[in-house]
């Protein structure tokens, strides 16, 4: 337990806080501007990336390299694959530290699930706890970066949150029992919501970001 | 201008956290927005980049402007300066959550092999301060526009650096900052550890403090 509290802490340095989880894009476009866009977006975005993450996390007995090479398959935009990666890598340094295992050696930037699913299992998590951690961090990377970018009400976006966890739970389940009953990493859930992705894509080339994605 | 990010996943041998050693000196240079942490880079780059190979990773909101500046001033390639994007925390990038730029200072080491790195932080308030797994040595950076109380309100950046630079040392007729007072007081301050009075604008060439760095470097290097 104190290791998935550990591992959901912002104040453990998992490299997070530099990453909006598409929040600063969607800012900018103006689609979001305040906690009821935050809510939609987050709704959305569990229901497809949070499953994706969720499953990815929790799939166990796969060849470590191929579940990448899958979510990197199911993260058409290269900015977001890039910033998949610099979580993951960041995730390594600091989880390898915490549990070190030999699974932190097969790859030096593994996508953030993958990195995921190797602390959980480094540090005596079951799978339901990665899938939950994975879809935490999907909520609680946006909703940090809502409340920088937009000055919303932190005790409003931290109800939003605790608003979220029923969906948040169910969508980890569904994960887990994805990741159960594909028989190949290719049989893993492939949700997506593609205009997050596209403006991910559109912040990387911006001048000025203050998130990396 | 570069911005982080891999492409592939694939395996090597490098370590996986803490802080694997190359030969380079890493120099972190914080302090207020303003005081000139940009224009003290380009000057280093400037006095010490015929000698030694350096690279710099820079966490201030980094535009093409920045970019341009440090290509006229600093006469280092693009391919040696990485900005990190530090999600509206500069603090938390060089203190409490130091991955991201790790991993660029990491990759500059890596595919540059540089004697000295400076990382540059946003520019933030006075109780900013870099954490020694990031870098080396720090340099804070104060400006006597920004009042001349400012060393005695202390903080780590003031109190512990292992540089204070007190710039634009031109302007403080100008903005009525007595010298002397915050001499006495970054002495009061720091004890034994060094203060620098700077102008860039009159000394572009930051010598007092290129020296300084320059004894950091090992005796190899230098």
């Amino acid at each position: 337990m104190l290791a998935a509290l550990l591992l959901a802490d912002a104040r453990t340095p998992l490299g997070g806080h530099t990453h909006s989880g598409g929040v600063e894009a969607v800012v900018r476009d103006g689609t979001l501007t305040g906690v009821g866009d935050l809510e939609t977006f987050l709704r959305a975005r569990i229901r497809t990336a949070g499953l994706v993450g969720a499953a990815f996390a929790a799939a166990r007995g796969f060849a470590i390299g191929e579940l990448d090479t899958e979510f990197g398959a199911r993260t058409p935009s290269p900015a977001l694959r890039a910033a998949s990666r610099a979580q993951g890598a960041a995730l390594r340094r600091t989880g390898s530290r915490m549990w070190p295992a030999p699974e932190w050696e097969i790859l030096r930037r593994p996508h953030l699930p993958i990195a995921l699913g190797i602390a959980a299992v480094a540090s005596g998590l079951d799978q339901a706890q990665a899938a939950e951690l994975s879809v935490h961090h999907l909520i609680g990377g946006a909703c940090s970066a809502a409340i920088r970018l937009l000055g919303l009400d932190p005790l409003a976006v931290a109800a939003l949150s605790a608003g979220l966890a029923s969906l948040a739970e169910q969508t980890a389940a569904l994960g887990v029992s994805a990741a159960n009953t594909a028989r190949t990493p290719a049989e893993l859930p492939s949700a997506s919501t593609p205009f997050p992705d596209v403006l991910a894509q559109l912040h990387e080339q911006s001048e000025v970001s203050l998130f990396a994605s | 201008m570069h911005r982080e990010g891999h492409e592939t996943g694939t395996p090597n041998g490098a370590s996986g956290g803490g802080r694997p050693r190359g030969t380079a000196v890493r120099v972190g240079i914080g302090g207020p927005v303003g005081g000139g942490k940009t224009a003290l880079v380009a000057a280093l780059c400037r006095t010490l980049g015929q000698r030694y190979s350096i690279a710099v990773v820079t966490n201030d909101i980094y535009t093409e402007e920045d970019a341009e500046f440090l290509r006229r001033n600093g006469v280092l390639p693009d391919e040696r300066i990485r900005a990190v994007r530090t999600g509206c925390c500069p603090h938390t990038a060089i203190r409490d959550d130091i991955t991201a730029n790790l991993d660029l200072v990491e990759e500059l080491e890596a595919e540059h092999r540089p004697d000295l790195v400076l990382v540059e932080s946003g520019g933030d308030n006075l109780t900013a301060t870099f954490s020694y797994g990031l870098i080396d040595k720090q340099i804070f950076v104060v400006d006597v526009a920004g009042g001349d109380k400012v060393p005695r309100k202390g903080g780590p950046g003031v109190q512990r650096s292992d540089l204070l630079v007190i710039n634009k040392i031109d302007l403080a007729e100008l903005v009525g900052a007595d010298l002397e007072v915050m001499r006495a007081d970054a002495k009061e301050q720091r004890g034994e550890l060094p203060t620098v009075f700077s102008s860039l604008r009159t000394g572009p060439a930051a010598t007092e403090i290129a020296d300084q760095v320059t004894a950091w470097l090992p005796p190899g290097a230098r």
